[in-house]
């Protein structure tokens, strides 16, 4: 046997050379994959906090209102009947007149008339004095200091997507009351504040963007969220449990089994065709309804939520339940006893997933309606569920259909709140799955 | 010297479970031939023979837990003190009540200690209150000899155990029932040797109250722990005898290959 | 740590038992030669034939013994210490009984005497040379007890003296067959009782070996002092 050279363990061979090279080569694509993805990432989030931060900021104007009985009650004995007779559109002068007031009162000049500062002040602005006033008629004939918005074109020069240039052109706004808005600022009656009514407002109409908010939109993803949650999780433990303790092991569960895992795949917006002509159409429910949408959601998320409590009942080791049977319990005491809890993790992981996607799908709600413009909100439940209502991602679509560029910035704003709930939904699932996974 | 060696006298003792011309099916698979073989009261029968011979799945035809599996069907008569155990008007989970069962792999809930053991009494209903429970636990737990180990500390997971006394609580909550009989699935096989040696000083002092039935795959064990002992190979019932009888002086000529090491 | 019980305690239990039938044994083959002498000298031969009957009963345990051990090894599986005290029981079993078949043998040819003239002295000499041994046995028995490697050790030595009391014994049979033939019969069943029960002492002596083996794990080297002329063990 001819002795073959003995070949140094500190050499590489080619073949070794080369099998390396591919390693490296394939780390390389991997890195550069996740590179790519978190740039992407990185320019989303960017893209969305630029766009959605400036919509928790808004104008305000501060100043006292004098609100005069002669002008407010002509009645004069706080008949709210006749206090209704008095408008927006009398609101309006009130605070017009009394912004002028302010204006005079720290001394700035201005060549606007007390129509041109109406323009200032947002058009919702009226109907908030006038509720306010209404719902407490001993304000009547008082000095009160109020906070009012400023227009959108005010708040849009604050957030840069107003200039002189601009607003030379625009109907709505004009280079002098940009002026006096600085002045106003500088004399501290002009401030930006944090916007709660952002998340507490419902949804204003085209022109005053500065006014809208996602109250209605919240509480109806609420509303349709607990309806899932109601429907979807008992229904699909059960189907599950069914499925994979009870059902005999036959060709029908196997096509069953299979139905589900495709229903999961189903585009969502075949679920809003299904949900229109049965929910609608067939049992006659009200369109734009917390209730519709959440029957349709629930037909939705159930296969998302089968699947992945088959999979953590599956999980359980066949040893919990052999011990429990060997003691004496029976098929139902050992699945609510020991299975269960055992799976209880994973399934609920699973279920606020589910809810999760839930919370952001747009196509079915779409075609059951619930793009309309709703500005009441709901009431309580049960009977609120049939109230029309919004949802926050049918909202987002529905102001990047608006003309209005200050809608952008609620559109963006809305993004943001839409993400900080699925955040807080998908924290909370691994945060469970974390506690309960370490038992066993 | 003889009366200190009860296992000579197993012939006055009680028939506790017999099977007669016992047959098991898995699907066509013919499992189980033709077995005949009587169970004693008051004493530890062991099961033994080469790996898929059929001693475990014997086994768990005799309280039942073959019922989970859909395809294994039984003919012939287990009787449990002469009433058929697969006649139609037993209820399987009843029976497991009389025939406890400890597994292979120690397998404790992954409940508290005291849950662990009370589990089985409180869905059988066999207590009216706290008081009764906890003399039940604890008795139960002194009988499995670890009491002392674990009385400070009841409610701690049962699964933060060693291996050894986590089998010994299984054993614990398997009595905690009163079974008649207890079968035991090769239950020291997950155990190191110190374990393994308690657990089977355990089932010599738990003879005294039950029947035992031991699968096991090691015959030293069954040598060590069994009055009476089955060989089983490839589905039959070969040879079953006294113990002492079939190491020393064995009838059949397989068993004498088996347990010399002649054959797998 | 050896004086620790097995977790087993059935283990414990058998070990015992086996024990103490040995502890049985030594007792009857004791008093059977005691006996056996003792019916040599004062011509009892309802004595002589209790002996011969009562060598039933040791055959007996020895047979036990041997069951018993062998039920030991199969179902205990002994090892190291425990394994060497169930072959030392089954080796002192053997050499029981064989002690016990000397002492029937004397008490046989003790009843072969009595038809026969008595020899001087010789009576006398086998009861004494019968009572060395008898202790030699019995210390050979209590090493095994305590487990005692000196006292076995001393056996060893003291199985000397038998040996020269044996020498002492033939010549002075020899010199009574020499002088008259009449006494030729009568000395020659003197002299086997006298060569078994020298056979006892060398028994007992295989006994305390075999106690040095169970204590120490070897035998003792085969060098021990032997000074019986035409000792069976060369």
């Amino acid at each position: 046997m001819t002795a073959t050279p003995r070949i140094s363990l500190f050499a590489q061979d080619t073949r070794t050379k080369r099998r390396n090279a591919a390693e490296a080569r394939f780390r390389s694509y991997g890195l550069a994959a996740i590179v790519l993805a978190l740039l992407a990432l990185v320019w989303l989030l960017i893209s969305i906090f630029s766009g959605g931060l400036p919509a928790f900021k808004q104008s305000f104007l501060t100043f006292p209102v004098t609100l005069e009985e002669s002008v407010l009650d002509k009645g004069g004995k706080r008949d709210p009947a006749i206090m209704a007779k008095a408008t927006t559109v009398t609101y309006a002068k009130v605070l017009a007149k009394a912004l002028e007031a302010e204006v005079a009162a720290k001394g700035l000049e201005t060549k606007l008339k007390t129509k041109d500062l109406t323009k200032m002040i947002s058009e919702e602005s009226p109907a908030t004095l006038r509720d306010r006033v209404l719902a407490d008629p001993s304000l009547i004939g008082q000095t009160i200091q109020v906070s009012v918005l400023a227009s959108g074109r005010i708040d849009g020069y604050y957030k840069g997507r107003v200039t002189m240039e601009s607003a030379a052109k625009d109907k709505n706004t004009s280079p002098e009351q940009l002026a006096l808005a600085d002045q106003l600022k500088a004399a501290g009656v002009l401030t930006m504040q944090f916007n709660s009514g952002f998340l507490t407002m419902p949804d204003a109409s085209d022109k005053r963007p500065e006014a809208a908010g996602l109250g209605v939109a919240i509480i109806g993803s609420l509303y349709m969220m607990v309806v899932v949650l109601v429907l979807a999780l008992p229904i699909g433990v059960a189907a599950s449990v069914y499925l994979e303790e009870f059902a005999p092991k036959n060709r029908i569960t196997d096509l069953i089994e299979v139905n589900i895992a495709n229903l999961a795949a189903v585009p969502s917006i075949v679920y809003g065709i299904l949900g229109l002509a049965i929910f609608i159409n067939f049992a006659g429910l009200p369109q734009s309804a917390p209730i519709v949408g959440g029957l349709v959601l629930t037909l939705m998320t159930l296969p998302r939520i089968i699947i992945p409590t088959r999979a953590a009942l599956k999980a359980v080791p066949p040893s919990i339940r052999d011990a429990a049977l060997g003691v004496g319990a029976s098929n139902l005491q050992t699945i609510t006893h020991h299975v269960l809890p055992l799976a209880m993790p994973g399934i609920l992981t699973g279920t606020i997933i589910g809810l999760a996607q839930a919370l952001g799908e747009t196509a079915p709600l779409l075609l059951i309606g619930m793009v309309a413009f709703v500005r009441d909100f709901p009431g309580a439940p049960p009977e609120g569920l049939f109230d029309p209502a919004a949802a926050l991602p049918v909202q987002i679509y529905n102001w990047t259909q608006r003309g209005d560029p200050g809608f952008v910035e609620r559109a963006s704003g809305a993004i943001i709140v839409l993400l900080v709930f699925l955040i807080a939904m998908n924290a909370v699932a691994i945060y469970l799955r974390r506690k309960f996974e370490r038992r066993w | 010297m003889k009366d200190q060696r009860l296992e000579t006298r197993v012939d006055t003792q009680t028939i506790k479970i017999s099977a007669q011309k016992a047959q098991v099916y898995y699907g066509t698979n013919h499992a189980i031939k033709d077995v005949d073989v009587e169970i004693l009261d008051k004493t530890v029968t062991a099961f033994i023979g080469p790996s898929g011979c059929g001693k475990s799945t014997f086994l768990r035809c005799l309280n039942r837990m073959n019922d989970t599996i859909p395809s294994c069907r039984v003919e012939g008569k287990i009787l449990l003190e002469g009433e058929d155990i697969y006649d139609a008007r037993v209820d399987p989970v009843q029976l497991r009540a009389r025939i406890g069962m400890v597994f292979q792999k120690p397998n404790p809930f992954p409940k508290s200690i005291y849950d662990n053991v009370a589990y089985g009494p409180k869905i059988h209903g066999l207590t009216r209150n706290k008081a009764e429970l906890d003399e039940i636990v604890e008795s139960c737990l002194r009988k499995a000899a670890l009491w002392n180990e674990v009385k400070d500390r009841l409610a701690a997971p049962g699964t933060g155990l060693s291996g050894g006394q986590q089998q010994r609580l299984c054993i614990a909550r398997a009595i905690a029932t009163s079974p008649e009989v207890l079968l035991m699935d090769e239950p020291c096989s997950a155990l190191d040797p110190i374990a393994t040696a308690q657990v089977e000083e355990l089932i010599d002092e738990l003879r005294s109250q039950f029947s035992v039935v031991i699968v096991t795959h090691s015959m030293q064990q069954a040598a060590r722990v069994s009055q009476r002992t089955a060989f089983f190979h490839l589905g039959n019932l070969v040879e079953f005898g006294e113990t002492g009888q079939i190491f020393t002086n064995p009838q059949d000529p397989r068993t004498e290959s088996y347990i010399s090491g002649r054959i797998g | 740590m050896l004086k620790d019980p097995h977790i087993s305690r059935a283990f414990d239990r058998d070990l015992e038992a086996v024990q103490a039938m040995i502890m049985k044994m030594g007792g009857l083959v004791e008093a059977a030669l005691s006996d056996a002498a003792k019916a040599l000298d004062t011509q009892d031969e309802a004595l002589a034939e209790q002996v011969r009957q009562s060598d039933k009963a040791i055959d007996e345990l020895e047979e036990q013994v041997n069951a018993e051990c062998a039920r030991v090894i199969a179902l205990r599986a002994p090892i190291a210490t425990d394994l060497r005290t169930v072959l030392t029981v089954m080796k002192i079993a053997s050499s029981l009984e064989r002690c016990g078949d000397y002492a029937k043998n004397l008490a046989k040819r003790a009843l072969v005497l009595g038809t026969m003239a008595p020899i001087p002295g010789a009576a006398g000499s086998i009861r004494r040379m019968a009572r060395q041994v008898g202790l030699l046995l019995k210390d050979s028995l209590d090493a095994f007890v305590s487990r005692d490697a000196g006292l076995a050790a001393e056996v060893r030595l003291r199985d000397q003296e038998v040996d020269q009391m044996y020498n002492a014994l033939f010549r002075e049979f020899l010199t009574h067959m020499m002088e008259d033939t009449r006494n030729i019969t009568a000395c020659m069943h003197l002299h086997f009782i006298a060569k078994n029960i020298e056979r006892v002492g060398d028994h007992a002596t295989g006994i305390a070996e075999q106690v040095i083996y169970l204590t120490t794990g070897a035998m003792p080297d085969t060098d021990r002092p032997k000074a019986a002329l035409a000792s069976g063990d060369e």
